[in-house]
């Protein structure tokens, strides 16, 4: 149940250094942040697989941190554990190191940063293709948008008219997060734990990332390189294991690519035109030769300010995605459309409200998504999420999960 | 797990005006100003000088802030519904003038707490289009954000974002209107109409003391004509030995009822921020 799977060598060396600040005049009560989180899932339709036997889940996660720093800012520390406590599945309560790293940073150009560190990149909204450094933390949500820390060494180096550099050395793979036998919104399988890896180095690989990016002109424009474990596994059927409650047994298999990318941002009027594209060579899919794929995610983002009078503001967005690779593992939809609405009250308790669906272009599956937060007095935030499968076609993946819609409500509270 | 509750956002909450195209209007308004002499006083003087002294009110108060290099403050806001019951948001702001064009600026969010963390990154062009980004904590991630909500309200207050922006002069039409007191001193009242379509308001009417050129009050009238909101400056403070900000704002908006106070505290200038202390790898660092 316990699933911090790496060794926090550097964790070890960030408490010393915390011991060391002494002398920073930190504000004990303002150096802790975070959030703590009960959740309660409502599953209206029976599950399709044995053993799970559940309509309704209730979890808690709470999501501290502590960042303590001396002269100016220019050495510190920052610590994020995260635990998620989960009725059902004990393999979705898992406790994981978001980030647990000491900075340096030496005038304004340059910064090191060692430890699990946390780095997003990308600016579609349907799909983060570009997001290249820290794995899905998938169990926690099926969007995919929830991220476990990753060991690295990073240097960032910033200027104002060249823009930012930044130069990962990672070596402590993370694997992703599944679901186990007894959880629901899992695929029709059940994922062994006992992931493979096509490097000799298994989770000790190490890797190499750099990213630049710059604006300018109204455009934000990010240019990468990936080399080292590729986050997303191959899902290889295991014939020799026995499967559970009838369902077939996946194994992970992490391959080694080379990656390359782009991520850009144009600023035209009232549309903010997005791109993610990539290109990666790995292992093909009989894990034989090379093989060279490409994936893209392209879309806007057209916002209206001030709706019928008021001041709501409505925000449509439309992307559609790509990948060329054949189907892997769960990642449910190849070849999509997305679109979606936003809409932000701007009242004073900072209502939101996000309504989208997605389509399979060859499949047909469609999904649809509700979420919606408001704030409830100063600290206590209220989310609710609503998810289904509109529309699953026998034979695809998704027909398994038609039956996990899902309405989901969270409470937040914040310190 | 944090879902962002601050997503469609922000414009421009600075004060700083544009330097060098302030000096070229106020050359330009100095000669109109010269040229319009034989035609004073004339009983019934007409609009063109009505205009051109109100440009020259606005372009002169434009000046007296000018050159302050940058500066860095902390912002309170109380926000009072018509009932009564209140509601707080802290953050702190940083600003840095630019040569040539508009300024920049970082807000990092302090209250409420779901919002703690969240930076804001803006920098403003005469010549096009403002760029903006927003850091969202909770998944590390930039990301850019509209900048046409200029008239959406700023946090949920009765602040719109057009109304921390900076004023610039180029983005009004003037006319003087007449002479007042307000708040105890002998102010101009000059009324400026907004050129940019993406205003909230038809126009605005400002009283402007007539011995520092502060921004005393400031009547706003919605696109409809009528009148909406009315702000006053109050509890001027002079730094640097020339610039003057109001460590007291209060909005009122006369159609709903609500109201939301700013208090500033903490002013500093010529900290020595430069665009560095701007960029995207500064808003991802802000804390």
């Amino acid at each position: 149940m316990f699933r911090l799977t790496h060794t926090p060598t550097l964790a070890v060396a960030w408490l010393s250094m915390v011991l060391c600040f002494g002398a920073s005049p930190a504000d004990a009560q303002q150096a802790m942040t975070g959030e703590v989180g009960t959740e309660l899932t409502y599953f209206p339709r029976d599950a399709g697989q044995s053993p799970q036997d559940h309509h309704t889940r209730f979890a808690a996660h709470a999501a501290p941190e502590l960042y303590l720093d001396a002269w100016d800012g220019r050495l510190y520390t920052l610590v994020a554990p995260f635990v998620r406590v989960d009725e059902r599945d004990g393999r979705r309560s898992h406790t994981d190191l978001r980030e647990a790293l000491v900075g340096v940073r030496g005038d304004d150009y340059w910064e090191l940063r060692a430890g699990f560190v946390r780095s997003f990149w990308g600016v579609t909204e349907s799909k983060h293709l570009v997001n290249a450094i820290n794995q899905t933390d998938l169990v926690e949500n099926p969007d995919g948008e929830d991220f476990l820390g990753q060991p690295a060494v990073q240097l960032g180096l910033s200027h104002p008219d060249l823009g930012l550099l930044d130069v990962y050395g990672m070596a402590g793979f993370r694997e992703r997060t599944f679901p186990g036998a007894r959880g629901r919104l899992r695929f029709p399988a059940v994922i062994d734990d006992d992931a493979r890896y096509q490097s000799e180095h298994r989770r000790a690989q190490p890797e190499l990332a750099l990213r630049y990016s710059h604006s300018f002109l109204g455009i934000d424009l990010g240019l990468h390189y990936f080399y080292g474990n590729q986050r997303d596994p191959i899902l290889l059927l295991d014939t020799s294991a026995v499967p559970m409650g009838g369902a077939p047994v996946f194994v992970p298999y992490y391959r080694v690519i080379h990656q390359a990318g782009l991520d850009a941002q144009l600023q035209l009027g009232d549309f903010l035109l997005k791109l993610e594209a990539l290109a990666r060579a790995g292992k093909g899919f009989d894990l034989g030769e090379e093989a060279r794929t490409v994936a893209a995610t392209t879309g806007f983002e057209y916002t209206l300010v001030g709706v019928f009078d008021s001041a709501i503001d409505l925000g449509l967005l439309l992307e559609y995605s790509y990948d060329d690779r054949d189907f892997l593992a769960p990642g449910f939809l190849d070849d999509d459309v997305f679109g979606g609405m936003r809409l932000a009250f701007n009242d004073e308790a900072s209502t939101t409200v996000l309504a989208g669906a997605a389509t399979d272009v060859h499949e047909g599956s469609t999904f649809v998504n509700l979420e919606a937060s408001r704030r409830l007095g100063d600290s206590l935030t209220l989310e609710l999420e609503a998810r289904a499968f509109a529309y699953a076609p026998v034979g695809t993946p998704s027909h398994a999960l038609r039956r996990d819609a899902y309405v989901q409500t969270t409470l937040l509270t914040y310190f | 797990m944090n879902r962002q509750t601050l997503e469609t956002i922000p414009a421009n909450p600075s004060t700083a005006p544009r330097r060098r195209r302030a000096r070229r209007l106020r050359g330009l308004a100095v000669a109109a100003l010269a040229l319009s002499l034989p035609l004073w006083p004339r009983p019934g003087a007409a609009a063109p000088d009505a205009a051109t002294r109100g440009k020259e009110i606005a372009v002169e108060r434009d000046r007296r802030d000018d050159g302050y290099g940058d500066s860095a403050a902390s912002l309170k806001m109380v926000l009072h519904n018509r009932h009564g019951q209140t509601s707080e948001r802290a953050l702190r702001v940083k600003n840095l003038e630019v040569n040539d064009d508009g300024d920049k600026l970082l807000i990092v969010f302090d209250r409420p707490r779901d919002v703690q963390g969240t930076a804001f990154l803006s920098h403003t062009h005469v010549r096009s289009a403002d760029d903006q980004w927003l850091f969202l904590p909770a998944l590390r991630r930039i990301k850019r954000i509209a900048s046409n909500n200029k008239s959406g309200p700023f946090m949920g207050s009765e602040f719109a974002y057009e109304d921390l922006a900076s004023q610039e002069v180029d983005k009004y039409r003037y006319r003087y209107l007449r002479d007042d007191r307000q708040d105890g001193q002998d102010a101009y009242v000059i009324e400026a109409i907004p050129t940019d379509p993406g205003s909230g308001y038809r126009r605005q009417l400002q009283w402007i003391d007539k011995r520092h050129y502060r921004l005393l009050r400031v009547d706003f009238y919605d696109r409809g004509n009528r009148k909406l909101k009315t702000l006053q400056n109050s509890r001027f403070e002079k730094y640097l030995g020339r610039y003057w900000r109001p460590l007291s704002m209060r909005m009122v908006n006369h159609q709903t009822g609500k109201r939301t106070e700013l208090f500033w505290a903490d002013y500093r200038f010529r900290k020595g921020l430069s665009e560095s202390d701007f960029t995207q790898g500064a808003l991802r660092r802000a804390r």
